[in-house]
């Protein structure tokens, strides 16, 4: 991580720089991210304790499978949910309307950052981190998936993640901009995300990573299905994250001469 | 260099500032004074780009500022009344984000923050965090961000409020030396002794209106409205009172803490002949001066005025 950060800095993206240093010391985001994980972790081991008990039946899980393989597959797709659902929105929706509540905002507005400038910048963090986490976490995939014989979802699998993560802070940028407190903005961003049927679209295509690699023996008709599905969300969550930027980035223009 | 020109601005049905015409030249130090909810930061914000105006033009080194925000940024250094700092940073982190933010090429970043500390006198404090730096350390960090991109125009609103005395005295002599810098500056306050003694000009405004500006010396000797004499005498005060009273020179008398204070309307510098007059009637003068006028007084009278 800090190899990734220490060239993230070489961007020369003041924003992204200032970030990183203030939630390095802060330990805000990899603070939350060890908590979730150990969270996680203890979720998961309690899910695996019950999964061995009575998965066998529910969820027909192929005997040829290692029980390692099925532990691993949860933990990862958990931790990745749990990153996107619950790390990115509040951080995202933190990101302009702090800087309103802090009164920060109209020094910034007052530099030569372009207001395309800071809405990249400022959403860059949780979208780099989710690059990172995938990076790091790909060669597990890889490994879980190949011995679960469908390896060729895993790559669309992580894309899905790092989509994911893109709509969730555009949806937080954009509350974020439109409220004045963090407060509202946090609470207006989940309820987008829970709300959203789109977003939810994504998010429900998640558990397959888990589930799908369990259920190796469903028939190979279905899994087209699935992988449509998945397709069909990432391409949405794109669009609909990029309607979001679009917007904030109008919103911060505006704001600009109106602080 | 700045150029208001009948300048409206409205929340809703309050006008906070109504019909404004100013002018600031190269080098003018100008003194923006006005009670609280006068106009001061709505007129500041308009020039610095933050806030569009109802009506009425701003000019910045000729550029409109609601034309072309882009262009004007860069020219101007603007400090609120209130400063929002990150406090989770370090000192140099802080002007280093706003370095690069302004886009200052790299190599010279370092030198830029190393000058603007020097100047606001925080070399010591460049490893502190934010946070533990007293309120006139954050304040004077504050200016050192503002100045950071060279701006020519600085727009100060109200930089010593809520200072002790001694940070006061230090923002004061880091204000005169970006005077001596040739900076132009307008600088805002609720209080005018804060800038009676290094503002060349200044502009008085009231309820959104503009009640007076231009040079400080031609606005006192405009508001002074004839001299005052204080006189003081050994005894017979109140015989010469009515002597006094007498002249077609004097306009009128009163008496403050046993010392008479008369209102001279004569030919000015030629209020001597008052002590003469009063010497050749035998009054034993002990005292006689001519009253000071400062900023303060016309600050009161052209204020009480605008009011009543
Ligand atoms: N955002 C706003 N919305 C409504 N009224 C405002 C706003 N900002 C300032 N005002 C009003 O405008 C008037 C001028 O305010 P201001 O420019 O802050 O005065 P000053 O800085 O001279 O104390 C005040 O009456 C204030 O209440
Ligand atoms: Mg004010």
């Amino acid at each position: 991580m800090r190899w990734f950060e220490q060239h993230l800095e070489r961007l020369d993206w003041p924003l992204l720089t200032l970030e990183l240093r203030r939630s390095r010391r802060s330990a805000k985001i990899f603070g939350q991210m060890l908590w979730i994980s150990i969270g996680f972790l203890v979720y998961g081991l309690l899910m695996f304790a019950m999964f061995a008990m009575c998965a066998p039946a529910v969820l027909k899980v192929n005997t040829n499978d290692s029980d390692l393989v099925v532990f691993l597959t949860m933990v990862i797709a958990l931790w990745r949910s749990l990153f996107s659902f619950f790390v990115v929105p509040s951080y995202s929706a933190r990101m302009i309307s702090s800087e309103k509540e802090n009164r920060s905002f109209e020094h910034l507005a007052l530099t030569s950052l372009s207001a395309k400038d800071i809405v990249i910048q400022k959403a860059a963090l949780p979208i780099f981190y989710s690059l990172a986490i995938t990076v790091v976490l790909l060669p597990l995939d890889i490994v879980v998936l190949a011995f679960s014989g469908a390896l060729q979802y895993c790559f669309v699998g992580s894309l899905g993640f790092v989509c994911q993560v893109a709509l969730y802070t555009g949806i937080g940028i954009l509350s974020s901009c439109l409220c004045n407190n963090t407060r509202s903005a946090s609470v207006i961003t989940y309820l987008t995300i829970i709300f959203a049927p789109i977003s939810s679209a994504s998010l429900w295509a998640r558990p397959w990573f888990s589930l799908g690699a369990l259920n190796v023996d469903v028939v190979p008709q279905e899994i087209d299905l699935w992988l449509i599905r998945v397709v069909l969300s990432i391409l949405i969550s794109i669009a609909v994250a990029a309607l979001c930027f679009y917007l904030a980035v109008g919103k911060i223009e505006r704001l600009r001469c109106s602080v | 260099m700045v150029r208001i020109e009948n300048l409206v601005k409205q929340y809703g049905k309050l006008t906070a500032v109504n019909d404004l015409n100013l002018n600031i030249e190269t080098g003018d130090i100008m003194g923006f004074i006005g009670p609280n909810g006068a106009g001061k930061t709505t007129t500041i914000r308009m020039v610095a780009t933050l806030l569009k105006p109802t009506s009425g033009k701003v000019f910045v080194d000729g550029i409109d500022v609601v034309a072309d925000p882009e262009a004007v940024r860069p020219l101007i250094g603007y400090m609120p009344d209130f400063f929002g700092l990150y406090d989770d940073i370090k000192v140099w982190e802080y002007l280093d984000f706003f370095a690069a933010a302004y886009k200052l090429p790299k190599p010279k970043r370092a030198g830029s923050i190393d000058d603007v500390l020097e100047l606001t006198d925080l070399t010591i404090k460049k490893d502190s965090f934010v946070s533990e730096l007293s309120r006139g350390m954050q304040q004077r960090l504050c200016l050192a961000k503002t100045l950071l991109h060279d701006p020519k125009l600085l727009l100060l609103d109200e930089p010593a409020s809520g200072l002790d005395p001694r940070a006061r005295i230090e923002i004061k002599e880091l204000l005169k030396e970006l005077r001596n810098m040739g900076k132009t500056i307008l600088i805002s306050s609720h209080i005018l002794p804060e800038l009676a003694d290094f503002c060349n000009k200044i502009a008085i405004i009231e309820q959104g209106k503009l009640v007076v500006s231009g040079d400080v010396d031609a606005i006192i000797e405009q508001c002074r409205g004839g001299n005052v004499l204080h006189i003081t005498l050994l005894d017979r005060q109140e015989e010469a009172l009515a002597l006094l009273n007498g002249m077609d020179t004097i306009s009128d008398t009163k008496i403050e803490d046993g010392t008479i204070a008369a209102t001279y309307i004569g030919e000015p510098g030629e209020h001597y002949s008052i002590l003469e007059q009063l010497s050749k009637n035998g009054f034993k003068v002990t005292s006689f001066s001519e009253a000071q006028v400062d900023l303060e007084d016309v600050f009161m009278k052209v204020t009480r005025g605008a009011v009543s």
